[in-house]
Parts: C-alpha cells; structure tokens; sequence
C-alpha cells in the first residue's frame, strides 16, 4: 500500500513540478478563466437581480473551458521525447499513472479557482447569501468529477489525431450530470436556500465522483496499452 | 453453416411482413385519437425509436466489453455499427419528438428528462463515432472506442437522473405522460416496437456486412500496395 | 538472460510477429536487424513487457524464481532513439523521477555514482532543455542504467547521432558488455556499434530469417547474408 502511494505521488509531484515550472498551462489557465469572466460581464450586462441567476453557469462554464486547456497539456507532455513509454518500462500500474495525473490536475484547477473566485465577487458584486464552507465543499467536489473524467477522457483522446480540438467533444456530454448538479447546488448556496433543498444535488456529485473513480481504474489499463 | 443464411432470410422476412402490418395498424386500424388528431400517429414511431436507440447502445454497450476482453474483431464491428443504427434512431427521437410537442404542448422544445437524457446520449454517440472514425484501420482506435462505449453507456442513467431532478426542481411546465392507453392503440404500439426490433437486426447485420467489405478492401489494397 | 518464447502479435488482421522465439543468455550481446515493418521495435516493445504478446511468453533472468512483471520490469534498462526525459526537470530529477518510479532505496547516491559515469556531474542541477544533443544522449543512457538492470534493450539508438555521440555509445555498450550484461539492439545500420555484437538476428516479415555469430564474419559477408534473407 504505501508503496503504491508512492508511486502515484511520484508522478502527482513530477507533473506539479513540471507544470509549475514550465508554466504553460496554469497561467493560460488563469488568464482565460479570467478573461471569459469579463467578456461575458460585458456582453450579458448582467442586472444585480439576474446575476444571482447565470452566475453559477457561468461560473462552472469558465472552470471546464479552462480546466480543458490543461487536460489537453497532460499527456502532451509524455508524448514529448516518448516520455509515457519510458514510464511503462518501469513497474508502475497503470491505474497509478492515472490518479497521479488526476491529483496533479486539479491541484492546478483549484490553484485557477482560488485566484479566480473572489473576482467574480468583486466584478459581479455579489454577496453570497448561504453558507460559505458548503460553496467550497461543492467546488471542491464538482472540481472533483470533473478532472476524473477529463484526466481518463483525456489519456484517450492523447492518442487520436486533432486531440485538442475532440477532447470538449466527447468530455462535454458525459460532464453533464455533474455540471448541472454542481451549478444547481451552486445556484442554491448563492440564493441561500436551506441545505435539504439542494442535498440530492450534491448526493448526485458523489455519487457520479465515486463511478468516474471506479470506471477509469477498471479501464486505464487499455488506454495505456502499447502496440 | 446452411444455417446462418436462413435465419437471415427468416429475419428479413419477417421484418417484411412485420412492417407491413404496422403501416396498416398504424394509418388504417387505429382510430385517431380525439384530443389531438392524427399527428397522435408519431407516437408509434416515436416511441420504438427510442426504445431501439437504447437497444442499440445497450448492445455496444456489451459488445465494447467483449471485445476489450476477446480482441475480437467482430465485436468491435457489432459496436460499432450498433452505434451507427442507435444514433440514426436517437435522432428520429429527436426530430419526432418536437413535432409531437408543437401540436401536443403548442412549443417544439422542452427540457423534459427524457428528451434531454436522449439528446445527450445522442452526442456522446455522436463522440463515440468520431473517435472510432479518427483513423480507421488502426486497432488502437478500436479500443479507444470500446472504452468510450463502456464508459458513455454507465453515464446515462446518471444523466437521466440528474435530468429529472432538474425538472422537478424547477416548475414542470409540461405533464409529459399519458397513461392507458386503449386496447387498440396498444396492441399498434406493441407491433410497432417488435416491427421496430426487428428491423434494429437487419440494419445492423447490414451495417455490419458494409464494414467488413470495407476492411476486406482495404487490406487487400495494403497488399497491393505492398508488391510496390 | 533473456528469453521470448513462441511470441505472436497480430494487429487487426496483420501478423506483425509470427511465433518467435529467442534466447540472449547472460553476458552476450545480440543484434536483431531487418527492414522497416520486419516487426523489430514490436519485439523490443513485448521483450521489454512494455506490449503484451497475444502468445507467448517473456522470461527474464533466473526463471525458477516467481515474479510479477513489475519485479521483472526492474531487471529490464532500455536505451532508444528518443531520450525519454522531461525538459523542464534538471537531470537530478528526471533521474530521481525514474529512480523513485523503480522503487529504488538509496537513490540519491545511486544517482550521483551513474551521473559521474557518463560525465554530467556539473550539470546535475540544470533543467534539460537547456542541454546539448550530447548531453541528452548521455543522460538518457544514464536513465537506462539508474536501477542497474540485467538487461538492456536498445531502440535504434544510433538514430541521429553524430560522430561523437556514435564513439560514446559504443564505449557505453563495450562497458556493458564486459560486465556481463545481456544486450539486445535493434538496429537497421550495419556499422554502428557492431564491433562488439556476438550474434546477429535477421527479422523479416515476422519472422527470423537468420540467426548467426559474428565471429570471423565481414562487413561484405553480413550484407550479402542481408540481401539474400530480406529479398526473397
């Protein structure tokens, strides 16, 4: 067991490492998830009264678009110089390979949204009407789904020709159920409603977290298949 | 082996005859229904469209399994051209539905579950399709596809899931069901659905049959390639 | 030792390898050359248990002894073509990377003894993308050897060279070779780091067209045996 965490946190660090150091995609990160903030306050003009409304969407939509960038980075970077074969000659498990990846993934994420979040505050005004400490637990959460599935859906696509451009295509649809469910539990904590009003929501987010956890240890090892 | 060609013939039959029956059942037997007229008729195609769509991908579904587990090529062909006729159905779902909807509910489009549920299952089809188009020939995409199939199929009860409590969170516009229906129209109904099961199998041992010659071309062209 | 026994692979309905089998014992050095699409990377790829064979079996080492193919994985070193390393880690970590990814103990040390060896002591601690061609080469190599393996597979690693680099391999594989590690090259050159090969494997079509020591053999005779095996 503790051998297999290390592993896992082998790669999980080596890719902080190199990410943070190379700074490609944190920082393209960051400055688009920004970015679409501001182009959509300008071209939504947003009243005081509707931003309580889109601002969750918008909110969740900015963090996948962006989120996406640095999916496509992860096995960019093992393709360089062969990279990913080189890790297959050693006695790590696939599986290891895939939660490494993942952890490191949204480390990055967290670190866009803990930079980006109080600007929407401070752009869009607004002040949260529930709770605090559950927003964090359904970003967290959310963020959560949503790198598993794109950290599996991503080593797939790595291996198709114009990966970059398929990967929100075939990621997009399956993100579905937890997208909605975290905007809806999103949206919910901003009006401040009462937490049995929006429990399923984030009962749906663990439970689609738990099943794209399972999922993609079952299947990496195809994935990660040499020929 | 005599075998597999008559069975063919007794499918393709049947489907025939099957048809046949529904057409009359549907445009002849029934009567039309009072409320809404004879637009009520989409139903009958509507609803065994959705069922084969799920048939279909049910059946990629298994098929993906099976061939990550044998590599066997024909399971990727049953997948794959399973997912061809599925999506073709998913989208005669989709087009049928919002005629329905214009002369039942006055609007083509409404955010009910299943008709959400069945949009998304028609892109991540739609996705399934192009990873296994991206570069034919290659096994690899073949797996990839396998493990999309896999994957797609587990996310749609959690789509469908997530898609009703969105409905009865926000207010439900649109009563969706109608439940009883009378005899006759159930009876049409049924024939429709096994008319409709029917003709899933021949369009995908076409869809099939269509693959297979054109792997066959294509490897012989790569050993005529070869002599070069 | 290394050993593939009655290896097949078929991609869709090509058969890319059909029912090989090789020995390289301890201590030799074995070069297996052939046209492109011989299937020569793919046995490299299924001896180093990178790639699952659809038959067959790979045994390395002692084989009374059970592994698991992460223990055997560790007896396997592979040199390529490409470096295998990451550009934005120095070479300390790309080897510390690798190193800890075998789950070697005492690794700090091992690293510095095996940078040493192939002389980039000095440039430990700088990110690899500001390496020379050389550099790379050599750090690749020592990639290879951090977990000290018993066998070492080599990829086509004269692929764009230059004099130098060719000179410095070739010290590397004699070094190998005269402690007794098993070697397998792939190779479709027949100069580069010949000098020290012991037997020679022709792969054509899937299969081995020949199998014959190097001793008293000439340049012109290994050619001509090339020729003959690969045409027909």
């Amino acid at each position: 067991m503790g051998r297999e965490l290390a592993l896992i946190t082998t790669i999980f660090k080596k890719d902080l490492v190199s990410e943070f150091r190379a700074k490609e995609s944190v920082v393209t990160m960051v400055t688009f998830s920004v970015l679409i903030l501001v182009l959509f306050s300008m071209a939504f003009e947003p009243s005081r009264r509707t931003v309580e409304e889109i601002l969750p969407g918008l909110i969740w939509m900015s963090l996948i678009f962006s989120g996406i960038l640095g999916l496509n980075r992860t096995y960019a970077r093992e393709r360089f110089n062969d990279c990913l074969i080189g890790i297959l000659s050693t006695p790590i498990a696939p599986y290891q390979i895939y939660l490494g990846k993942a952890a490191s993934n949204l480390v990055q994420l967290l670190f866009v949204e803990i930079i980006t979040f109080p600007l929407y505050f401070i752009f869009y005004d607004l002040n949260l009407k529930g709770s605090l400490g559950i927003l964090i637990i359904i970003m967290l959460i959310g963020s959560v789904g949503f790198i598993l599935v794109g950290t599996f859906l991503a080593a797939l696509t790595s291996n198709l020709r114009a990966n970059e451009a398929l990967l929100p295509v075939i990621l997009f649809p399956l993100l579905m159920p937890v997208l909605l469910a975290a905007i809806e539990a999103t949206s919910a904590v901003f009006t401040g409603l009462s937490l049995d009003q929006y429990l399923p929501w984030i009962k749906l987010i663990l439970v689609y977290d738990l099943i794209f956890l399972v999922m993609p240890l079952l299947l990496f090892d195809y994935l990660m298949e040499v020929d | 082996m005599k075998l597999i060609p008559l069975l063919k013939k007794i499918l393709f039959g049947s489907t025939f005859v099957s048809m046949l029956t529904a057409l009359y059942l549907v445009f002849e037997w029934v009567p039309i229904e009072r409320q809404m007229g004879p637009v009520q008729k989409i139903f009958y195609f509507h609803v065994p469209s959705a069922w084969v769509a799920f048939l279909a991908f049910f059946v990629v579904f298994v098929a993906s399994i099976m061939y990550l587990k044998t590599k066997a090529e024909v399971y990727d062909i049953i997948a794959g051209s399973s997912a061809q006729v599925g999506v073709v159905f998913t989208a005669i779902v989709l087009i049928t539905g919002p005629i329905w909807g214009r002369a039942a509910w006055g609007t083509w489009w409404t955010w009910d579950p299943r008709l959400t549920t069945t949009l998304i299952l028609w892109f991540i089809y739609l996705a399934y399709l192009i990873i296994r188009n991206s570069a034919k020939g290659n096994e690899k995409n073949y797996r990839l596809a396998a493990v999309f199939g896999i994957i797609g199929f587990i996310d749609v009860p959690i789509v469908f899931m997530a898609a009703r409590w969105w409905r009865t969170i926000h207010p439900v516009v649109f009563e969706a069901d109608n439940i009883g229906l009378p005899p006759s129209m159930l009876i049409t109904l049924m024939v429709c659905l096994l008319t409709f099961t029917l003709l899933y199998f021949v369009l995908l041992l076409k869809s099939m049959k269509i693959e297979q010659v054109e792997r066959k071309i294509q490897n012989l062209k790569s050993e005529a390639l070869k002599a070069y | 030792m290394i050993e593939g026994i009655n290896i097949s692979k078929t991609y869709g309905s090509k058969n890319v390898l059909r029912d090989i089998s090789v020995r390289i014992p301890m201590g030799e050095f074995v070069a297996v050359l052939g046209p492109n699409g011989a299937g020569k990377s793919t046995l490299l790829k299924i001896l180093a248990l990178i790639s699952k064979p659809d038959s067959g079996q790979v045994i390395i080492g002692d084989q009374s002894l059970i592994n698991t193919p992460g223990e055997l994985k560790r007896k396997i070193g592979i040199i390529s073509h490409s470096s295998f390393l990451y550009p934005e880690l120095t070479a300390y970590e790309n080897l510390q990377f690798f190193g800890r990814l075998y789950g070697m103990d005492n690794l700090e040390a091992q690293i510095i003894a095996v940078i040493k060896k192939v002389g980039l002591l000095l440039a430990l601690n700088e990110q690899v993308y500001t390496f020379s061609r050389g550099m790379l080469q050599r750090l690749s190599i020592a990639r290879a050897l951090i977990h000290n393996p018993e066998v070492i597979l080599l990829d086509e690693p004269f692929t764009g060279l230059d004099q130098h680099g060719i000179s410095l391999l070739q010290g590397v594989l004699r070094d190998l070779k005269s402690n007794h590690k098993t070697i397998l090259m792939v190779t479709h050159s027949f100069e580069d780091g010949m000098n020290d090969v012991d037997r020679i494997l022709i792969l054509n079509k899937g299969q081995i067209a020949a199998d014959f020591p190097t001793e008293n053999l000439l340049s012109e005779d290994l050619k001509r045996i090339y020729h003959e095996k690969v045409a027909c």
